[in-house]
Order: C-alpha cells, then sequence, then structure tokens
C-alpha cells in the first residue's frame, strides 16, 4: 500500500470510528432518557 | 521469552494498535534485553478470520504472551488453546505497555473483550478493490446487555475504546503526512 492509500484508509477510518461514536452518543442520551 | 504488541507501526515507539487480528504490525520483545523483531500483520484487510489467522501467526512465532487493545472471541480462544496470555486494555507506546507489564501492572484477561468481527469497516471506498477496512467495532453491545444500565456502562466503554482508536488513527494520518 502506498502512503496515499494508507492515508486515504486512515481517513476513511477517521471517518466511520466519528460516526461511530455520534451513534453511540445518541443511543446512550435515549437510554439516559428512558432512565 | 517472547512478548507481542500490537502496534501501529513497527518500532518500540510506536503506539499499541487496539485490534489484535487486524492490528498493522506486532513488535515482539523479549523483556530482558528488551530487543524487538518486528512483523507486518498481513491479515490487516482480511475481510474474514483475521483474529484466527493472527492469533495463529503469533502462537507460531513461539509468542507467551500478547499485549493489545481488544481481543476478539475467536483469537482469544485460539490463543489460550496454543497457551499465550492475552492482555488486553493496553495503551500508550509499545515501550509503555512492556514497562507496564514487567512492572506487574498488566493482567492476564480471562475474556475476550469485543465481539467477532471486530475492527471490520464497511470497506475501503470507491475502487480501491482493497476489501473491508478496519475499526467497525460489533453491530450491538458485546455481550448482549440486560438491562438499559448494563447498556449504558458498555456503550461508554465501546466510546472510549473508539476514542483511543480514532486518536490513533489521527496520529498515524498526521505522522504520513508528516512525512510529505
Amino acid at each position: 500500500m502506498t502512503r496515499e492509500q494508507e492515508l486515504d484508509f486512515l481517513k476513511n477510518e477517521a471517518q466511520v470510528v466519528k460516526e461511530q461514536l455520534e451513534d453511540i452518543e445518541v443511543r446512550i442520551k435515549k437510554l439516559e432518557a428512558e432512565e | 521469552m517472547k512478548i507481542a504488541v500490537s502496534a501501529i507501526a513497527p518500532s518500540l515507539d510506536a503506539e499499541v494498535d487496539p485490534r489484535f487480528g487486524r492490528c498493522q504490525h506486532f513488535v515482539i520483545v523479549d523483556p530482558e534485553t528488551m530487543e524487538f523483531e518486528t512483523l507486518e500483520n498481513p491479515n490487516v484487510m482480511a475481510g474474514g478470520g483475521a483474529g484466527i489467522s493472527t492469533a495463529q501467526m503469533v502462537s507460531n512465532m513461539g509468542v507467551q504472551v500478547v499485549l493489545t487493545g481488544n481481543c476478539g472471541p475467536n483469537a482469544y480462544q485460539m490463543l489460550s488453546a496454543a497457551g499465550v496470555q492475552v492482555i488486553t486494555g493496553v495503551s500508550g507506546t509499545v515501550r509503555d505497555a512492556m514497562e507496564g507489564y514487567k512492572a506487574g501492572r498488566l493482567q492476564a484477561t480471562a475474556q475476550p473483550t469485543v465481539g467477532p468481527h471486530f475492527g471490520m469497516g464497511p470497506g475501503m471506498g470507491r475502487g480501491m478493490g482493497m476489501g473491508p477496512g478496519m475499526m467497525m467495532p460489533p453491530a450491538g453491545p458485546y455481550p448482549q446487555a440486560q438491562s438499559p444500565e448494563q447498556e449504558i456502562e458498555m456503550l461508554k466503554g465501546q466510546t472510549e475504546m473508539l476514542r483511543q482508536q480514532l486518536e490513533a488513527v489521527q496520529r498515524r494520518i498526521e505522522e504520513l503526512e508528516g512525512k510529505k
């Protein structure tokens, strides 16, 4: 894998992880509101 | 004695990679001399079975202990069967991890810490043809939450893990961009 490919790959991963964190945050807020 | 530490780069000063099966590298260290060798993980892009393949590879190298961030059930089972001690929740640099191990601050893990397929992502982007990506945690909490309180606790744990992953990825991006 070239450096550029790795960079693209990692940027994509960073975006995926950020979206997952947002989803989890939403779920936590929802669960906390239900309590 | 050989200790394998999952790492994002082949160096003692590299950050510990929070994934086991799809980590980028292993740094295999002799804790007495701190001499080390490195191994690029060929399973970093694997679509499935990465945990087992990586566990086989590591156990074939005569490693007695694995230090990593998280370990799924398949890899954990394989490593345990091969008599390899698994220590999870490890972060910082490889050197920090080794110092923590030698000081007895790290405890062996009694069970897998993530579900199967942890570290797999939705893909590499259009047209790269490189198979699934990394970093996607299991679709739901693992193990199954019994109550909302437990689910919240699990999600908070998952959040912490993902933040660590994100930091590791961002550090690697900065490193690569710095080399341009």
